[in-house]
């Protein structure tokens, strides 16, 4: 049986930049959460987006994603003008994204997560469904669902309920469901928060492994100095809804105006601290002074 | 057009009636962020027992009154500390499907006749009143009972309203609702705030149920309590829920409107017609605010049973296979067998009469299954759809349809019928759909089903049936062909895209969507699919009554259906079975017996509340469990694997121990 990963692995990849945010700006009430921001990720790139809790970072990706109206500005996905497109039509265009939270279905089990992450690439109508004539379809989708399984090492989970997994193992199946979904440009939204250290130190190289399979652009919020800036061809520092500093990672967390407003002047936050003899100190970038 | 001074004073005494309950509703809402259906019933005891010290035992009213109220009040306690407390991390929903059980739990009071009031005196007297004198305005003379809401109820509030505003204990109250969190930092316990908020409530619901009593002996009984609650939930909404002043006013105002249309068009039911209007539209002009305020809780809703799943290497092996496939034989045999014999007297017309309605039922628990447990879709007007399908059912065969093509073409009106209920899903989730679907359940039974133009006879409709189902076997066999139908289609649909993607966006609708699945049509295809199914239990329950008016199907059936659902086990096909022939079927078996009796109060609000609290996975989980430890056991042998030891000691060496005989070495 074919898999359909293989099918879809032969699309064609795209010419269009994936992702062009043109002067976005959005306003809760009179709050600008996010004010005028432009941003690139080219093909293949992974552009890290970095600032202190409150910066607008989430509530960008979420504009990306199609939750949040702009209040102004456009967005383009692959050339497409997807600023008033729906939330679910966009991975139709080529995007994908993993949440904070990587909660997953609660409900299904881990095989169950991975077919609905297929859906979109065989789906099964509602009168085939409902009368059993889906077989073929369904049976592929098990298929690949099962291939991928193994493809990640979570064959003692398959037929486990996500609700009953560590969070570690959560965002392992949100990988592959990312696999399985095929994106064309990914969104990461603290892929690291809530794993341990050495899990932390495994997924940069997983997520390398990942782009090189399938060839997607990456659009990476993080914390984690060291994992962002090794990860990361290009930063956005971003403090109360504005872009203060953009450039190569090394340029980036020099900026003073980041340090002042991000980093901080400790050196524990930038660098790893396993070389280092203070205590981790992951997730405590200093707030910004008065 | 009336709009003398007449009908805008008897619209303005009921409204003020409705602004107390408004208000009974926002108070618990805003501390606890759910609808309280249980609301207006927990005054029902007060009431009751104003009437029995009074009329009964001739106590002066004043001191009744008191007793009266505390015990509403302490009834409230109650509630506070043995259902809300236990839910108090549950999702919304959950809080609300139980205050629905609650609801349904505190009308017992009105069931026992030790604490009731003699009927007689009831009628002869009238309910007590602390005076009886008359004022005559205009055309209009206003009596002892009306006078009392007017005096009583604005002072109630205005001291409600200080109580909150310059109290301290108001203030908490109103810091623990806006920030739990924040609040519980300054020093405020706000569990006790909890139930400080639910005694108030429990006084505010004491007193609306004794100023409603003397217009309404049958206080919340029957068909006005689902049409009392959405009046006062419309004057809730408008006021978002939160604001007790506007909550007032628009109940205050809504009972103006409904007296002015009363007066004007008082036949058909305009009136339900014009609140239902007035609840959809402060539900969807304030959607925004409502959904915002229940995000969190509307999400992730999942109290079901849904079935472990079994390890596939074990559903391939042919001992588990023969398990559930013999299960599932011998039930369907003994299913169809059933109205031939003789045993518990099935094979007469009168229970096989009976066990017909419990298969229109059991369509209605696997519609359920579909909706509420796998699409965390509260319906509170599943059992107006099955009227949608009854009346259809008589319309069709008047248009000379065959009875096979009346269960798929009022199936398909069904559906129609529940996309639109379902449609405004787009811009509202959980909780307040639930809203609507109630809504829906009272617009159904008082307008809908009283126009001539969509029933044809408000009075009453009769269904003749054809040749193929005139025996009262043959409707149950074709009420049993259409449950084997649906389940098998509600298992296919579970086991497909499908209804993968419906729990996916039950369980996480931004997820969902953002790998390309519309949460909308995933949720409008479950509205869809069990309106279909709701339909056609109409017309399974149309060809068993044959007579039927819009009374069958109240409100409050709609309520039994969904406790009947969370009995079995949301989110599961047996369950849903299983909970239509535990709630239905065991009685019809048992009927004329003292276990019938026992066996309705077990199934009724009460028994929902237990499986609530203490068993969520219903008689399903039960199946469940059992069918697990068979299938370890299989496992186990199959891998070769020794018997795990056993931890408890066998009863025999237990009971040499307790006699001081032997000493057992620990394994």
């Amino acid at each position: 049986m074919t898999s359909l990963l293989d099918e879809t692995l032969a699309a064609d990849r795209p010419t269009e930049l994936p992702l062009v945010v043109e002067l976005l700006t959005v306003r809760f009430g009179g709050v600008h959460a996010v004010e005028s921001v432009s941003l690139e990720v080219g093909a293949g790139e992974t552009v890290g987006l970095i600032g202190s809790n409150g910066a607008g970072k989430t509530t960008l990706m979420d504009c990306v994603s199609g939750y949040v109206r702009p209040t102004s500005g456009t967005i383009t996905l692959f050339g497409t003008d997807v600023t008033r497109l729906a939330p679910d039509l966009r991975p139709y265009v080529g995007l994908g994204r993993s949440f904070q939270d990587a909660r997953l279905y609660p409900g299904l089990t881990v095989l169950e997560t991975l077919m609905v992450a297929l859906e979109r690439h065989a789906p099964t109508g509602l009168l085939a469904g409902l009368f059993g004539l889906a077989v073929p379809n369904e049976r592929a989708k098990r298929h690949t669902a099962d291939e991928l399984v193994e493809l990640m090492g979570l064959q003692a989970f398959a037929e486990k309920r996500a609700g009953e997994l560590s969070t570690g193992t959560r965002r392992i199946v949100d990988l592959a469901c990312i696999v399985a979904q095929q994106p064309k440009l990914l969104l990461l939204d603290e892929p690291t928060a809530g794993i341990a250290q050495r899990e932390t130190e495994a997924f940069g190289p997983m997520l390398q492994r990942l782009k090189e399979m399938l060839g997607f652009a990456v659009l990476l919020i993080e914390h984690d100095m060291p994992l962002v800036t090794s990860l990361a061809d290009r930063l956005y520092a971003m403090e109360s809804g504005r872009v203060i500093a953009e450039g190569r990672p090394g340029d980036v967390i020099k900026d003073p105006r980041v340090v002042a407003s991000y980093l901080g002047t400790t050196d524990a936050a930038i660098q790893r601290s396993d070389h280092a003899t203070a205590p981790p100190k992951r997730r405590a970038p200093r707030k910004k002074s008065a | 057009m009336n709009i003398g001074l007449d009908v805008i004073i008897l619209g303005l005494i009921q409204g003020l009636l409705y602004g107390a309950l408004a208000i009974g509703l926002v108070l618990v809402y805003r501390a606890q962020r759910f609808v309280n259906f249980a609301h207006a019933n927990i005054g029902v005891i007060s009431s009751v027992l104003l009437g029995k010290l009074v009329l009964d035992e001739h106590w002066p009213y004043l001191p009744a009154l008191l007793v009266a109220v505390v015990a509403g009040v302490a009834l409230a306690l109650i509630v506070e500390l043995t259902v809300i407390r236990r839910l108090f991390r549950s999702p919304r929903l959950v809080l609300m499907v139980a205050s629905i059980f609650l609801a349904q739990f505190l009308l017992i009071p009105r069931l026992i006749r030790q604490i009731n009031p003699d009927q007689q005196k009831l009628v002869d007297n009238g309910y007590p009143l602390p005076f009886h004198p008359s004022i005559h305005v205009g055309t209009l003379y206003l009596h002892g009972d009306d006078l009392l809401i007017v005096l009583v109820v604005p002072v109630l509030v205005a001291a409600l309203a200080a109580f909150l505003r310059f109290t301290a204990y108001g203030q908490a109250i109103r810091a623990a609702a806006e920030n739990p969190d924040a609040a519980r930092l300054a020093g405020i316990s706000v569990k006790r705030m909890s139930t400080l908020v639910w005694g108030v409530a429990g006084l505010l619901s004491a007193l609306t149920a004794i100023l409603h009593s003397p217009k309404d002996s049958v206080f919340l009984v029957g068909g006005s309590g689902a049409s009392l609650l959405v009046r006062a939930l419309a004057a809730g909404l408008i006021a978002k829920m939160t604001n007790l002043p506007i909550a007032f006013a628009a109940g205050v105002g809504i009972g103006v409107v409904e007296s002015v249309t009363f007066a004007n068009q008082p036949s058909g039911g305009v009136v339900e017609l014009v609140v239902f209007v007035i609840v959809m539209a402060a539900l969807l002009l304030r959607s925004r605010e409502l959904s915002r305020a229940t995000r969190d809780a509307s999400s992730g809703m999942n109290f079901g049973a849904e079935p472990t799943p079994v390890p596939r290497r074990a559903a391939r092996l042919p001992s588990v296979r023969r398990l559930t496939i013999g299960t599932s034989l011998v039930c369907l045999v003994v299913a169809v067998l059933a109205p031939v014999i003789p045993v518990f007297g099935l094979n007469t017309s009168a229970k096989t009469f009976l066990l017909t309605l419990v298969t229109s039922y059991a369509l209605v628990g696997l519609s359920l299954c579909l909706l509420t447990g796998w699409g965390g879709q509260v319906s509170l007007g599943q059992f107006a759809l099955v009227g949608v399908g009854a009346y259809a059912a008589e319309r069709l065969a008047a248009h000379g349809f065959e009875w096979w093509a009346i269960a798929i073409v009022a199936g398909l009106i069904g559906a129609a019928v529940a996309v639109l209920v379902g449609l405004p899903a787009i811009r509202i989730q959980g909780l307040f759909l639930a809203v609507t679907t109630l809504a829906f359940a009272v617009l159904a039974q008082g307008f809908l089903f009283q126009q001539s133009w969509i029933v044809g006879d408000p009075a009453g409709v009769f269904l003749p049936r054809p040749a193929r189902l005139h025996s009262e076997r043959a409707v149950y066999w074709f009420g049993l062909a259409l449950v084997v139908i649906a389940t098998l289609l509600v298992r296919n649909f579970r086991n497909s895209g499908p209804g993968r993607m419906l729990i996916a966006v039950r369980d996480n609708d931004k997820a969902a969507r953002s790998s390309g699945i519309s949460a909308t049509g995933a949720r409008l295809v479950a509205f869809a699919i069990a309106g279909f199914i709701a339909a056609c239990a109409g017309v399974v329950y149309a060809y068993a009554q044959q007579r039927y008016v819009s009374t069958n199907f109240a409100p409050d059936n709609s309520f039994t259906m969904v406790t009947m659902a969370v009995i079995g086990g949301l989110g599961s096909i047996p369950g849903a079975l299983l909970g239509a022939f535990a709630v239905f079927g065991l009685p019809v078996l048992f009927r004329g017996s003292q276990a019938s009796q026992l066996i309705q109060f077990l199934v009724g609000g009460a028994g929902g509340l237990f499986v609530l609290l203490f068993m969520p996975r219903g008689i399903a989980g039960l199946v469940y469990d059992v069918r697990d430890v068979f299938v370890t056991r299989v496992l186990r042998r199959v891998d070769g694997l020794p018997r795990p030891p056993r931890i408890v000691p066998p009863l025999r060496e237990l009971w040499a121990v307790a006699r001081g005989r032997t000493v057992v070495p620990l394994p």
